[in-house]
């Protein structure tokens, strides 16, 4: 919770007197007294694409020239994303935005949630170049594990870390856990454990850090850069532990403390591990920010336990012949697998009382593909579902689309064919919106070409805020 | 343009500059501050003056913002700095077209931003500078001018072990203690980190740091060696004195809490023998000590010991190559382990061998001679394997990442292949194949790369050609006959073996520029990839720069299935793009030569395919000029010393793992003078470049300047 006066102060030093316009003068005007800050935000994203007829309601169709809205309760949502019926009052559909600046096709890499490419082809997925809206929001929200990254990597079970979505910024990236049992051993320790390893390997971590400390009165310049990353990551996993370990003693990891998950070669069993992960993470508040990134923004394998087919043939609508069905369609079960776990995700959250509401009243969650509507898309069109109002500060219950167009030069027959005006928004102007809607305003996420287009582009969507 | 920095008059600038850097240096002495001021006048000015304000005064063409809208405050005129500083660097300023300084010029202005800008506490791009990428933006010229720009050295630095290293280590306490730990299965040891084969080098020093994640995945494998070593050394008696025990241990495990100091020293300095093989430090002995003995005070025994072995396993020396000068003085050459283990990483992944290390406990290793006598014994001798040459040149080509570009079966199909029958790894082994038979016959070595028509066939361990080497079948697997039919070789499988190379049509063929593996990995789903093909060109044989691609740009060739890619290529040539893509285009369309499988062709939409294409600016004026196809334009660059040049710079950065700097200029002279007159044998320029200075001697210098 944050005061009306930290608030504008905040709206003022981030976004410039000069941007505070007639939307965030309203929303400051709105606040009175205290501003309640979300508890709790997760990002869900998925590979190869969020198709539009994976994303839009049966009922619409793409083609018009103005930003159009329609009430979600009027609409049917596509197969896809079925499972966020039941929370269609809180639901948010964005068409529209576009994200050809990051180079979506096959996966932007940390483009996705940062709005900004760190190169092309194998660079977008090397190369943090700037802060992550994930990491961004997470420094507002801290908790004992400030930013929770949960990957799938798709047919190659063995991974067990990849650095791939999230950063604190510029050659700081955030490693997302791939292997559910070794995610659940760092949250919730060793099943069984008689004595509090928590503690026991602060101490193992204080007494190393010595030496690392030791060694960086030898080096110089950037050099001693990359021993400080060394150094902040023994510190922060101290410091992590020891709070682990207070909670370990009062006996509140145990409550909500998931299954332990059944090491499996198969995705989709991945993906149900890590979303119960994530769901016990948010109770426990171990964690008030949670990444989870299937695909990797990337190619993967295979989607096992889904098809045998690669990830790639089937982002290219070719049929698996064993099952009988077109790659779209098994894209299609992967994304409502997906979909629906993080539904059960936001049941858990809603069955627990907080603030005389419940938990899923203070949660938001961000449902969009790290390579835009489809595999080899050109960031034409980037949809979002998005589920929680931010507290009244977000409109839910709405589909908000910008203006959308058949593409004038379809190609194949693999793809689904939709341009967004080049005028829209892009997706940084979403998480510039979500930021002022946290209370941590700025000017632009990510858009240093920000003084060569209108701010309509980059600057804070008013059709997504009350 | 998009530099943010507009230089509106000297007076302003140097007003601000004062704002900027001086303010920040109140307590400097004043004589500092009127060098810095002179030096300011007398080189920085003429140089704005000369080169920026023609476009960047007031009034002129590049208003982006003035100096004068600024504040006075020191982070936004430091952000403008850094500005100026990118572009220099970056050379993408001057642009194409205007006057271009020196590199003396550029380099001496650039080194002045910098020393200002780390006198103010304000952090520069030095990630972006150490890039790979970067490399080339050091002068050729002057690299290669036999001027002295100062003595050379790498500077002190971390440099993560590989995964093959750190496996490699792991392994081999392992062995030595006789922990048991299987090699694989889920008990397998794994590195916390992977690095994919990539088409430019991924394993620069300064790219690759140790986080959170990394640490908790160390600490897992640790604590699983840890705990097999306690069970081991519990039962193993305190008299033995093999390597595969620590005695110490044993002992305190034994006597548990009452274990004198004396003997918890012993257990320290035994650990750090056996495990890190090498001495503890005094320091370092008394506090792992008192680790180990707080550890028994709050412990039982075993889980105590466990513990304290976690923390030796958790050392830095485990985790990286520390390299730091010898008795930490400002320029010396790496202390004798340490140095022996950089020669051990750097040209076989592996810790050193008993000969290299016995050698590193002599008082004389750190003699050049020593030194150079251990690393020829190394190169030649051909029963150590040297993974990191092949490696070298599978990220110096790019061809590695050839099975990673997937291929629609409906494209497939149209061209005649069916899905089962196209793998594109075959292409990659047989590619690394030539590597070492080059490697092997180490003559030449880039000229017969570049120039080969030969090729391995189905020579690696892609499973149906492996399976097919078996059973020795009486018919090419599909995926075989596929690769038979790209390559034009006419073979019975009876008749084939995997052990030797075979020619492919000489006129149709020119080294590995033209083998499937390049093409197909520099080729995208349905089409060839000439920009990224001359880019390499440009970058990797003429050592050129290609400036970033500006963020403004939407860079997507249109769909337009009745023109050829050339055709479509129209859309780089308007002005503004083409003053990059003139550096790439025509290095890269002569190989449309070939389809994006990597086939022959002569004809492209039923029309003769046009092969032209055109060397420009390449800094060697005899191989400029226009181009009818891809032999012509290999033939020409693989004639040329410069060439031979850039390939030295390139060895030189993935075998130190940096950038080279000017500095550096003398060993790249001498190691391309090895290279030419051992007739082209890359064991000699290896011999050369590990016997360097810019290799054998670390500094504890910040780096500033041309660096």
């Amino acid at each position: 919770m944050i005061k009306r006066r930290r608030f504008l102060k905040g709206v003022t030093a981030g976004a410039g007197s000069m941007l505070f316009s007639p939307v965030l003068q309203s929303m400051a005007g709105k606040i009175d007294g205290d501003y309640v800050l979300p508890k709790r935000v997760v990002f869900v994203l998925f590979d190869n694409g969020f198709h539009e007829t994976a994303s839009l309601p049966v009922e619409m169709d793409v083609g018009a020239d103005v930003i159009r809205r329609r009430a979600l309760s009027e609409l049917t949502l596509p197969a896809d994303i079925a499972p966020f019926d039941r929370l269609k009052e809180r639901l948010t559909i964005v068409h529209g935005l576009r994200g050809e600046h990051v180079y979506p096709d096959h996966g932007a890499g940390f483009g996705a949630l940062s709005g900004v490419a760190g190169g092309v082809g194998r660079e977008k997925h090397r190369r943090a170049v700037a802060e992550s809206i994930d990491a961004a929001i997470a420094r507002q929200l801290p908790g004992v594990f400030p930013l929770l990254v949960l990957g799938i990597d798709p047919g190659n079970a063995s991974t067990s870390t990849a650095v791939v979505s999230s950063a604190w910024g510029p050659g700081r990236g955030i490693a997302a856990q791939c292997r559910p049992e070794l995610a659940f051993e760092s949250l919730f320790g060793t099943i069984g454990a008689r004595r509090n390893d928590f503690r026991t390997r602060k101490s193992l971590l204080d007494f190393v850090t010595g030496d690392v400390k030791r060694l960086r009165t030898e080096l110089a310049g950037p050099e001693r850069e990359q021993l400080d990353y060394h150094l902040g990551a023994l510190e922060s996993l101290s410091k992590r532990d020891g709070e682990l370990a207070e909670m370990y003693d009062r006996g509140q990891l145990e409550t909500n403390i998931p299954k332990l998950p059944v090491k499996s070669d198969l995705m989709r069993e991945t993906v149900t591990a890590q979303f119960e992960i994530a769901a016990s993470a948010l109770v426990t508040g171990l964690t008030s920010v949670v990444t989870i990134t299937s695909g990797l923004c990337s190619i993967g394998k295979s989607y096992s336990g889904f098809s045998n087919m690669s990830v790639h043939a089937l982002g290219h609508n070719n049929k698996d012949t064993d099952l009988n069905l077109m790659g779209f369609e098994i894209l299609g079960r992967v994304r409502r697998h997906i979909a629906e776990q993080a539904v059960q995700l936001l049941e858990k959250l809603r069955s627990i009382p907080e603030d005389g509401g419940t938990m899923l009243d203070n949660t938001l969650l961000v449902f969009t593909s790290d390579s835009a509507n489809r595999q080899h898309t050109q960031g034409e069109n980037w949809p979002f579902v998005i589920v929680g109002n931010l507290g009244g500060r977000l409109r839910a219950g709405d589909l908000v689309m910008y203006p959308t167009q058949p593409a004038a030069q379809p190609r194949g027959d693999w793809a689904f064919h939709i341009a967004g005006a080049k005028t829209n928004p892009k997706i940084n102007a979403l998480y510039c919106t979500l930021l002022h809607a946290i209370g941590a305003p700025r000017e632009h996420f990510n858009m240093p070409s920000a003084n060569k287009m209108s701010v309509s582009q980059y600057g804070v969507l008013p059709e997504l805020l009350t | 343009m998009n530099t943010r920095l507009v230089y509106v008059s000297l007076g302003v600038v140097v007003c601000l500059t004062r704002g900027l850097f001086v303010s920040a240096q109140s307590d400097v002495d004043v004589s500092t501050t009127a060098r810095t001021e002179s030096r300011f006048q007398d080189q920085i000015v003429p140089f704005l003056e000369t080169y920026c304000k023609s476009c960047h005064g007031i009034g002129k063409a590049e208003p982006a913002l003035t100096l004068a809208e600024l504040s006075s405050d020191d982070k936004v005129n430091s952000q403008n700095w850094r500005g100026v500083l990118a572009k220099l660097d970056n050379r993408e300023m001057p642009p194409l077209g205007a006057d271009q300084p020196s590199a003396i010029d550029r380099e001496a202005t650039s080194q002045w931003i910098k020393e200002q800008l780390n006198k103010v506490g304000e952090s520069w791009d030095s990630s972006a500078r150490n890039a790979p990428v970067r490399g080339n933006h050091v002068d050729h010229e002057l690299l290669f001018s036999g001027r002295d720009f100062g003595p050379a050295y790498t500077p002190a630095r971390l440099w993560r072990v590989s995964a093959a290293a750190y496996e490699e280590f792991m392994y081999g306490k392992i062995r030595q203690f006789k922990l048991g730990i299987r090699s694989y299965g889920s008990e397998r040891i794994r590195s916390p980190w992977q690095l994919p084969y990539s088409r430019e080098f991924s394993d620069y020093a300064s790219e690759h740091r140790v986080g959170d994640a990394d640490i908790e995945f160390h600490i897992r494998n640790a604590t699983q060696l840890a705990r097999a070593m306690v069970t081991r050394f519990a039962r193993r008696p305190s008299a033995a004195v093999h390597s595969d025990s620590i005695p110490g241990i044993h002992q305190v495990i034994t006597v548990g809490k009452s274990a004198s100091t004396p003997s918890l020293r012993v257990a320290v300095t035994q650990s750090f023998e056996r495990i890190l093989g090498r001495s503890a430090s005094r320091d370092e002995t008394e506090r792992f000590a008192e680790f180990l003995g707080q550890c028994l005070r709050d412990l039982e025994p075993e889980r105590a010991v466990e513990q304290f072995l976690v923390a030796v396993l958790l050392h830095p020396d485990v985790l990286y190559r520390v390299e730091l000068p010898q008795d930490r003085v400002a320029r010396e050459i790496m202390p004798p382990l340490a140095l022996a283990r950089a020669i051990a990483l750097t040209l076989t992944d592996q810790l050193p061998d008993v000969q290299l290390h016995a050698a590193a406990r002599t008082a004389w290793f750190s003699e050049p001679a020593k030194v150079r006598q251990e690393v020829h014994r190394i190169l030649y001798d051909n029963a150590i394997p040297k993974p990191r040459l092949v490696g070298f040149f599978r990220e110096y080509f790019g061809y590695a990442t050839a099975g990673e570009v997937f291929k629609d079966p409906k494209t497939l199909n149209s061209a005649g292949i069916r899905k089962q029958a196209w793998d594109a790894e075959i292409f990659v082994s047989d590619a690394d194949r030539v590597v070492e038979w080059a490697l092997s016959a180490d003559t030449q070595v880039l000229r017969t790369l570049l120039t080969t028509p030969m090729t391995f066939i189905a020579s690696g361990d892609s499973k149906e050609a492996a399976r097919f080497r078996q059973k020795r079948q009486p018919k090419f697997p599909n995926s075989v006959r596929t690769t038979l039919e790209i390559y034009e070789i006419d073979l019975a499988a009876d008749a084939w073996s995997a052990n030797r190379p075979y020619e492919m049509p000489g006129d149709h063929r020119i080294g590995i520029l033209t083998h499937p593996s390049w093409l197909i990995a520099h080729s995208a789903n349905f089409d060839n990839q000439p920009i990224q093909r001359g880019r390499w060109i440009r970058e990797r044989l003429l050592g050129g720069a290609i400036p970033d691609l500006p963020v403004s740009v939407n860079a997507m060739v249109p769909d337009e299935p009745h023109s050829t890619l050339r055709q479509r290529l129209r859309v780089t040539t308007d002005d503004y793009c083409w003053n990059c893509h003139r550096l790439m285009d025509p290095l890269g369309l002569p190989f449309e030569n070939y389809d994006h499988l990597g086939r022959f062709r002569l004809t492209e939409l039923n029309s003769l395919v046009d092969t032209s294409g055109e060397i420009l600016e390449s800094g060697e004026p005899e191989l400029d000029g226009r181009v009818r196809n891809p032999r012509e334009l290999i033939e020409r660059l693989a004639r040329s010393n410069r060439v031979e040049q850039v390939f030295v710079r390139h060895v030189f950065r993935y075998f130190l793992g940096r950038n080279e700097t000017l500095q550096d200029g003398p060993t790249l002279v001498a190691a391309h003078n090895a290279y030419t007159s051992s007739e082209g044998s890359m064991n000699a320029l290896l011999l050369s470049l590990l016997t360097s200075d810019s290799f054998l001697y670390r500094s504890t210098h910040t780096i500033t300047g041309s660096r």
